[in-house]
């Protein structure tokens, strides 16, 4: 796995440099309004920045790796996010929550998580 | 004789300082109070969705438990565990709020995020939407988050009533659960099925949903989400944009250039309809037709212009060939 990844990565380096020298920015019909464009207004045309994308995509993808989830599933989780959300992970991904539950509490806020509980404030308790 | 005093003192400030750690943060609870103090008159006192499933969660899986209900309530046939691979993150023990958007969209459902106040969410379980809440059940400093299905509620006995954990009803106060939501940014879901509208339906957030199923490749169901934002936005130039941006997609040109068509029969002066009518005449061959638009687009100028423009050398690289 960790092979397949490498050389994922770079593949993804030769397309890019590619990309780069041959002054490719956008593919397909550039000038095309896509929805995304029309509700960004005020002047998207500031070229998306393709080359960027497909970093952020490699990065989040590896982090997701990192992280224990599975290297194909990691792809296509990714491909399921839209570029923002992958732009958010790939800055944020270390810090953002992530929803669990109440599990694994240290000893001293168990108590405090009583009293707040008590008080109405938290809800870690079934009271 | 000042020593006597140090001991009660450290004490008194200790005391104080704990007490504004537990309650620091603690913003009280506007949107309850006002709920309580003053139902609204156009919403039920008590409504419960019984029906909603429950898959009582798995240790950290109250995302894909979570998400399972909603699909499954509607009509979507998948469970927590088949959800876990594709949400779960085994080194953050959870899942992620953006992987719960992603994951509505990959089961053909549109994920649609409420504005932040506790009435709306009430509203729309009123109407049959059960709501995906974000909570931090435990506090700033030491946060425990958790997502949790809001299936009811009951404004005469304070409570709401949610899918959590292993609770197939937990029953909290509207202050306490106010509290937990609130230290998690508010952060509230449904997940659509294509064609329907959230009850508090606001057009910005609607559109954004829309725009997010087009650019996951989710072409049809962006494509219903348009027109039954039509019903309620008659001819409204953006979501025509969108509609026959998925319907273009879709491979469905002629679809496509009748919904541009009918656009500028509404507003004649909407150049982004003018510039992708111009690409879809440059497809079919239509020069002439396409030259007409491309220059429309520009004379009429927005903040596109750089794409009219390009749009326009286009159409004239075409001339050149022929």
């Amino acid at each position: 796995m960790y092979m397949l990844r490498k050389f994922r990565k770079v593949f993804s380096l030769i397309i890019l440099t590619t990309m780069m020298s041959l002054g490719i920015t956008a593919p397909g019909y550039a000038a095309m309004l896509g929805t995304d464009d029309i509700l960004a207004g005020d002047n998207l045309q500031q070229q998306r920045d393709y080359v960027k994308e497909l970093l952020n995509r490699d990065e989040v993808q590896n982090q997701l790796a990192d992280m224990g989830v599975d290297p194909l599933e990691a792809e296509q989780r990714v491909d399921a996010m839209t570029e923002q959300e992958i732009q958010t992970l790939s800055s944020q991904l270390e810090e953002l929550p992530a929803g669990a539950s109440a599990l694994g509490l240290l000893a001293f806020v168990l108590v405090v998580l009583l009293i707040t509980d008590l008080l109405n404030l938290t809800n870690v308790y079934n009271i | 004789m000042t020593v006597c005093y140090t001991g009660p003192r450290l004490a008194g400030v200790f005391l104080l300082t704990l007490t504004g750690l537990l309650l620091g943060g603690c913003a009280g609870t506007p949107q309850s109070d006002r709920l309580l103090d003053a139902p609204p008159a156009d919403i039920s006192p008590a409504v419960e969705l019984n029906e909603v499933p429950f898959h009582p969660q798995e240790a950290y899986q109250c995302g894909p438990a979570s998400l399972a209900m909603l699909a499954n309530w509607q009509a979507v046939n998948i469970t927590p565990q088949a959800l876990t691979p594709k949400l779960y993150i085994p080194g953050k023990k959870g899942s992620l709020q953006i992987e719960l958007l992603s994951n509505t969209r990959r089961l053909g459902l549109i994920p649609y995020l409420l504005k932040p106040e506790l009435d709306d969410l009430l509203r729309e379980v009123e109407a049959g939407n059960p709501v995906l809440v974000f909570q931090n059940l435990a506090l700033d400093w030491y946060p425990r988050w958790h997502y949790a299905v809001l299936i009811g509620y009951d404004l005469n006995a304070d409570e709401v009533i949610l899918r959590s954990g292993v609770n197939r009803r937990r029953i909290n106060t509207l202050a306490q659960f106010e509290r937990t939501w609130q230290r998690a940014d508010r952060w509230a879901m449904l997940a659509l099925k294509p064609g329907q509208l959230p009850t508090t339906v606001e057009y910005w957030r609607y559109l954004r949903a829309l725009s997010a199923m087009e650019q996951v490749n989710r072409h049809a169901e962006a494509a219903a989400g348009y027109r039954a934002g039509l019903q309620q936005w008659p001819d409204d130039a953006r979501l025509l944009m969108g509609l026959g941006n998925s319907q273009y997609a879709q491979g469905n040109t002629s679809a496509a250039m009748a919904t541009w068509q009918q656009l500028l029969d509404a507003q004649p002066d909407y150049a982004p309809a003018h510039n992708n009518l111009a690409h879809l005449y440059l497809e079919a061959g239509n020069i002439p037709r396409a030259e007409h638009h491309a220059r429309r687009a520009i004379a009429l100028g927005d903040e596109h212009l750089e794409a009219y423009r390009q749009t326009l050398e286009e159409v004239h690289q075409r001339q050149q060939m022929e």
